[in-house]
């Protein structure tokens, strides 16, 4: 068990002109495990094998129970890694893949005997001792390269995303098998994903990454629950988060107005004192809804929905996953709207029919944007567009039955004004700023 | 329909096979040849027409080993190739090692370059090595061809391992340097291991090339370092040709290098293909 400590490194390939981590500092707490997560390429392996010292830094400091690191050759620093690609040595069977580094370090032989077969067991390997790596299926080979690590007993275990090269079913076992392996040996671990999933199972703690900058650093929960930012907010949490372009058109204390998309007014009810004073009338904002937070609702005019913020959209396609089913849709942006939803109507019937999906997260119609919305999206946005590239679709969880929609072209979403999510231009989450 | 496509698969079939045979006996044609006369008298070797049924002799043999002392060339033979092998081998792997799993900047480049040496034509470099040689008393010597072998087929050799090399995938060295092993160590325990084949083959190509080369040893040695090229070389030039006496040198020349080719066939393919037929 040990404390990791990560202060200020940066790393700059030699073959690149842009650093690759950018100024990243992390403490990690002893027996923590904690999972890196970030889209592909935004150097989280980078940042891996720094801290394994297959990799220099080209600047900062690591230290590892208050001693520094940095310079200190892999081997010396006691850790284990488990590489995606398994890297068993081919031409050792099990057990000797399991006992090389013993051996090296020249561990008496009954005492690597002992850790072998200890970790064996524990791994179901027992029967698979003597046998040759290519013999072994992609989830024996990955449970060998983590038996690997543990007979060294490290203070540290490395995983560069061990299971995405197995299958999905197999995925969720194995994940479960290293949840049940850090809660045993109780040993500091670092995991690097770039699935969110497997970051929200896992982690005691998520590192948010992405080109080469901490977004967020949090346990799951404070993760989900308080992005910091639209990045952030929209990697945690499948499907989506919805993201909608608005402007804050009013503003009280504990009510807000949004015009979102430029066409449907919403309120917020919501205490906003403590950061009134950070938002202006006329500000761009962007409004952020996790899927499972929408509800759709029969009848807009009953009063229990009455005074809720509610947006209209027109319904795309649902898809129907047995236990839970989604609608995709659109949400009204054109002014005269009553025109356009003749032609989605007819969009929709089709789509509904052919049973055609994903066209609508695909669709973008720049045309309908007005040039003074585009105006103010590009100038209060740099960088944002990733984002939030298809602001008018909406994704709602459905909680009944899917077949009550049957046959609607457009439906009333109740949002929880708790549970939404407000970003200014930046893409700060407004009500961070107040906790940082 | 398919009757007719099954009859023009079939139809294919024979006339590729029919030309196989045929470039296959063109291409044997001149070895038989030589085998032939390599067991005739001289006077039956150059009759006219050829004479293709006759009592085998094996005087050129005889005659060989009195006059030039075959085992002494033999030797000489073996002697180059191996060292020559051992040598470039020494120096490639480390090489190879650097470049495969450290590449840096240039080492494309370098590669291309090594290679490109190869495409020189020897002869435009054969006066300066000459007189460097005469100069510093390596000519007709054993050492001075080993150097001059090494130094042929080291690109070959470099080349080849590099593949080799590049197809293990770097995450295992990776977990040896992870689990402790000294560079040295990954060599042993590793990477000689896991690319046997590789290194097999590509140490078989080099001695084989060592064993054919012929411009080098006969334009650096005689006597005392010649190799068997050399040996053949001596039966055509200064009284004249000797037929059957060439012949019999060659085939004893070809002999131990085709029985090692033959016995080790896939090895050296393996090693051709970059280790892509396994
Ligand atoms: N040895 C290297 N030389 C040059 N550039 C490198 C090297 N290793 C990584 N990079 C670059 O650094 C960036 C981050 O790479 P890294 O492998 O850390 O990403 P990652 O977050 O692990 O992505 P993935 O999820 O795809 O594995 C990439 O742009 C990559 O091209
Ligand atoms: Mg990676």
């Amino acid at each position: 068990m040990a404390t990791l400590r990560l202060e200020n490194i940066v790393k700059r390939f030699h073959t690149l002109n842009e650093d690759t981590i950018k100024n990243f500092s992390l403490d990690v707490k002893s027996g923590e495990l904690v999972v890196f997560v970030g889209p592909s390429g935004c150097g989280k392996s980078t940042l891996l094998r720094m801290i394994a010292g297959l990799e220099d830094p080209t600047s900062g400091k690591i230290s590892l129970e208050g001693s520094d690191i940095t310079d200190i050759r892999p081997s010396r620093r006691n850790m284990a890694m488990v590489f995606q690609s398994y890297a068993l040595y081919p031409h050792m069977n099990v057990r000797e893949n399991m006992a090389f580094a013993l051996k090296l370090a020249k561990i008496a032989p009954n005492v690597i005997t002992e850790r072998v077969e200890k970790a064996a067991a524990m791994l179901n390997l027992t029967a698979y001792l003597e046998t040759k790596p290519k013999h072994l299926s992609g989830g024996q080979r990955q449970r060998v390269a983590i038996g690997r690590a543990i007979v060294r007993e490290p203070q540290l275990f490395l995983f560069d995303e061990p299971l995405s090269n197995l299958d999905a079913a197999l995925r969720v076992q194995t994940r479960i098998e290293i949840s049940l392996l850090h809660k045993r040996l109780k040993t500091t671990m670092i995991y690097v994903t770039h699935d969110q999933i497997e970051a929200m199972t896992l982690a005691s703690r998520i590192v948010v990454l992405n080109n080469g900058t901490l977004e967020q650093v949090g346990t799951p929960t404070e993760i989900y629950h308080n992005p910091d930012n639209v990045f952030v907010a929209g990697f945690i949490g499948t499907p989506k988060m919805n993201f909608f372009q608005a402007t804050l058109s009013r503003m009280e204390n504990r009510a807000l107005t949004l015009k979102v998309a430029d066409q449907q007014t919403i309120e917020i009810g919501r205490d906003f004192t403590e950061v009134a004073s950070s938002l202006k009338v006329g500000a761009p904002i962007i409004l952020g809804v996790r899927p499972e937070h929408l509800e759709v609702i029969s009848n807009p005019k009953a009063t229990a929905v009455k005074n809720k913020p509610t947006l209209t959209a027109t319904v795309d396609i649902i898809e129907n996953l047995g236990s839970t089913s989604y609608l995709y849709g659109t949400i009204h942006s054109h002014p005269m709207a009553n025109k356009t939803q003749s032609e989605t109507k007819e969009n929709a019937k089709i789509k509904e029919h052919s049973k055609i999906k994903t066209t609508s997260l695909a669709k973008e119609n720049p045309k309908s944007i007005d040039p003074m919305l585009a105006e103010t999206r590009t100038h209060a946005l740099p960088g944002l567009e990733n984002q939030i590239s298809n602001q008018n679709a909406i994704t709602v969880r459905l909680t009944g039955d899917p077949a009550t929609l049957a046959g609607r072209d457009s439906v009333s979403v109740v949002l929880d004004p708790e549970r939404v999510y407000l970003f200014n231009g930046e893409g700060k989450n407004i009500f961070s700023k107040v906790r940082s | 329909m398919m009757a007719d496509y099954r009859s023009e698969k079939r139809v294919k079939l024979i006339i590729r096979a029919v030309s196989a045979w045929i470039l296959a006996v063109l291409i044997f044609f001149p070895i038989l040849w030589m085998t032939l006369t390599s067991f005739k008298t001289e006077l039956q070797a150059i009759s006219i027409p050829p004479l293709l049924i006759f009592e085998p002799t094996l005087e050129n043999f005889t005659v060989i080993q009195e006059r030039s002392n075959y085992f002494s060339y033999a030797f000489n033979s073996l002697f180059l190739a191996g060292f020559s092998t051992i040598i470039a081998l020494a120096l490639a792997l480390p090489a190879a090692y650097a470049m495969a799993f450290f590449p840096g900047k240039h080492t494309k480049n370098l590669l291309l370059w090594m290679i490109s040496t190869k495409m020189l034509p020897a002869v435009g470099v054969l006066v300066p090595i000459y007189l460097i040689y005469r100069n510093i008393g390596l000519l007709d010597s054993l050492v001075g061809i080993t150097i001059i072998f090494t130094l042929i087929n080291l690109p070959i050799v470099v080349w080849i391992l590099y593949f080799s090399f590049k197809d293990t995938p770097k995450e295992i060295l990776e977990a040896c340097i992870m689990d402790g092993t000294s560079v040295f160590q990954q060599f042993i325990f590793v990477l000689l291991p896991i690319n046997l084949g590789g290194i097999v083959s590509t140490a078989l190509l080099s001695f084989v090339l060592a064993w054919n080369e012929s411009f080098w040893s006969i334009n650096l040695s005689a006597n005392d370092a010649g190799s068997l090229a050399t040996l053949i070389a001596s039966y055509s030039s200064p009284e004249g040709l000797f037929w059957a006496k060439l012949s019999a040198a060659s085939l004893l020349t070809c002999l131990p290098i085709v029985v090692l080719g033959w016995f080790c066939q896939k090895q050296i393919v393996q090693g051709l293909t970059f280790g892509a037929v396994k």
